[in-house]
């Protein structure tokens, strides 16, 4: 009978490519868990609960709306500027949730690493399931607030699902890149404010590349993130895509994220000497 | 099956580029049934084979081969988390495993009962109090269904009657067909639960065997740097000091002393004043410190004559094939102007095995007796 077991072997080779794929199949209960419990923890003894997850963009809308429109006298008059930046708050929340969390999520779980056996990608996975539950409410509202403002373009609205899935796909590189870099050189976690700052300026978020200086616009173009926002504006609003900037997410997701997974792969037995 | 075979493993210090070598070259094989219990000194290499067999780490060199699954359980509270209810962490912790929701929803009932948390399986596990926390501990490692299971110096928790409780149920298993593999420093424990024993020494196995008497021989290989069967001391208690404890082979003949040679014990003395009257009682302790007998002085009437003298010297003997094989201490006990001063483990003493001991296999315990069996005749 016990000879019918499964037979497993651990040894000091890298994981291949379909045991990596087998181990995370196996847990994939584990994931939900695991988000689940990121987002218990968070909550559990704040009183206005999910709730945070609004209120944070709709304060970031507030400011920038204040400033930009009234301080800057910013121009735009296709549809409510206020809009235009939730519009794009969105990804970036997401982008930056994943960025400042799962770059984290290894020494952040030190303990459970030492303890535990189990693919420890999972982890940055859940803070990717984690991210995209924290958008959701402010995403309903913003399809309400885009319905009832009477600027929406509903054909558009059945790609967020794709769209959303690409936004997580861009997100999830620097993270990926940053926490397995993280457990030699702990000198990579430093580079995560910047990232952040600066991505918050490179990114059109609140401001509109078409009215600004043509270096500033072929930058942004670089930039992983601003076709995803374009694209969210498109199906959103039906707002033009601008190409240029298609090539350099592409880049990145198809080069970027495979070999991180990969590189994250080759670290997975290693990640508990390191850490 | 559970198949070790030629693991090492080797760690860079962090600083300098100094390697260490933390096992090397351990093979064994361990067949359904078996509790094996891993002894060693502290960085002999134990800790880091359990966590090698569990998958944590990985081996530098060598595989490790078993059928099924690992339930590993290698420090109390491992993935606990505080915020999260017991049931929670439960849930979590199993899936940590590999083990299906389901599949945890049908020991769920179990693991309530044998942690005894009925009412408080809900409640986070940070108002939990200790004891309360690690039941919850073992009671997830006991309770999730593996093939092999690893225990890191988390058996001996809770009160006796939950220890009986984990003790049957490691039975049980075993019995079933699991293999069990144990670290803990406590001997007393592993005697009691282990059928097999490995000795780690420097990360290599030093010795392995499914008698106990192995755990003796550890013993003496342990202290063997750290006792000295000739001490002098200074133990003042009021107006008499001890100022010497002697031990050694009645028979004089070695300095071992083998279980069948009767054993001297002197105890050397000054009193400060001459008129100080006291007494004495030796207590002979097993390694843990746990007394077994004691030998006091007021028993022995003929000291009555020489409790005058200010500088004395007590001896005593306890005669040969008494004490069996072991690893032993000793503590003073010394009533002096009604006040007892306790000097404890003031020498550890070892007693080998002899050669021409018949009853080797059958003295258990750690005193022989002259009680017999005999045949009733109607």
């Amino acid at each position: 009978m016990r000879i019918l077991k499964k037979e497993s072997i651990h040894n000091a080779n890298n994981f291949s490519l379909s045991e990596y794929v087998n181990l995370i199949d196996n847990h994939r209960q584990l994931w939900i868990t695991l988000a689940k419990r990121d987002i218990k923890v968070k909550y559990v003894q704040s009183k206005l609960g999910l709730l945070w997850s609004i209120i944070q963009p709709m304060t970031a809308i507030l400011i920038y709306s204040l400033f930009f429109k009234y301080v800057f006298k910013l121009e735009f008059n296709e549809y409510p500027y206020y809009l235009y930046v939730f519009a794009g708050i969105l990804p970036w929340t997401l982008f930056s949730y994943l960025l400042n969390q799962g770059s984290y999520s290894l020494i952040q779980n030190q303990e459970l690493i030492q303890k535990l056996n189990f693919p420890k990608l999972l982890l940055i996975g859940a803070k990717a399931l984690v991210s995209m539950v924290e958008i959701m409410p402010a995403l309903i509202i913003l399809l309400i607030v885009t319905f009832i403002s009477g600027n929406a373009n509903y054909l558009g609205w059945i790609f967020i699902p794709f769209i959303i899935l690409l936004n997580l796909m861009v997100a999830i590189i620097p993270p990926l890149w940053i926490s397995a870099f993280s457990l030699r050189y702990r000198d990579t976690l430093h580079a995560i404010p910047y990232l952040g700052n600066f991505g918050s300026w490179l990114t059109p978020i609140f401001w509109v590349p078409e009215n600004s200086p043509m270096i500033i616009q072929q930058l942004t173009n670089y930039n992983p993130l601003t076709f995803v926002l374009y694209l969210y504006r498109w199906a959103l609003f039906g707002d033009n895509i601008i190409w240029n900037g298609l090539w350099s997410m592409l880049f990145f997701i198809g080069i970027f994220l495979p070999f991180g997974l990969m590189y994250f792969k080759n670290q997975e037995k290693h990640i508990i000497d390191l850490i | 099956m559970l198949n070790i075979k030629d693991i090492s493993k080797t760690y860079r210090l962090a600083g300098n580029y100094q390697i260490v070598h933390a096992l090397s070259n351990v093979s064994f094989t361990a067949k359904p049934g078996e509790i094996i219990g891993i002894i060693g000194k502290n960085g002999s290499g134990k800790s880091t084979l359990l966590k090698i067999i569990s998958g944590l780490v990985s081996p530098s060199e060598g595989e490790v081969k078993f059928n099924g699954k690992i339930s590993s359980l290698l420090e109390i509270g491992g993935g606990i988390h505080p915020e999260l209810s017991g049931r929670e962490n439960y849930f979590l912790k199993g899936q940590m495993m590999g083990m299906s929701k389901n599949n945890l929803q049908e020991k769920y009932e179990a693991l309530i009962d044998f942690t005894e948390l009925h009412d408080f399986i809900d409640e986070p596990v940070k108002h939990y109090s200790n004891g309360m926390y690690m039941r919850l501990a073992l009671g997830i490692g006991l309770t999730a269904k593996a093939d092999i299971y690893l225990f890191d110096e988390v058996i001996s928790v809770g009160d006796a009657g939950f220890q009986q409780k984990c003790f049957s149920i490691i039975q049980n298993l075993a019995k079933s067909g699991a293999i069990i593999l144990m670290v803990s420093h406590n001997l007393n424990e592993l005697e009691k639960y282990c059928n097999r024993f490995i000795w780690l020494e420097k990360g290599k196995i030093h010795q392995s065997s499914s008698d106990d008497a192995i755990l003796n021989d550890y013993l003496d290989f342990q202290f063997q740097k750290n006792y000295q069967l000739d001490k002098s001391l200074n133990l003042i208690a009021d107006d008499v000091s001890i100022t010497g404890l002697k031990i050694f082979n009645g028979r004089g003949a070695s300095i071992k002393i083998q279980n069948l040679d009767p054993i001297n014990i002197e105890i050397s003395l000054i009193k400060t004043n001459s008129s100080t009257i006291f007494s004495l009682s030796t207590v002979i302790q097993d390694f843990s410190g746990l007394p077994i007998f004691s030998i006091p002085t007021f028993t022995n009437s003929e000291n009555e004559d020489s409790r005058h003298e200010k500088q004395l010297t007590l001896w005593t003997t306890i005669e040969g094939a008494f004490l069996n094989p072991g690893f032993y201490t000793i503590s003073i006990y010394l009533y002096v102007n009604d006040d007892l001063h306790r000097f404890k483990n003031v020498l550890s003493f070892s007693i080998h095995q002899s050669e021409n001991d018949a009853l080797r296999m059958f003295a258990k315990g750690f005193v022989r007796n002259n009680f017999e069996w005999k045949v009733c005749r109607e």
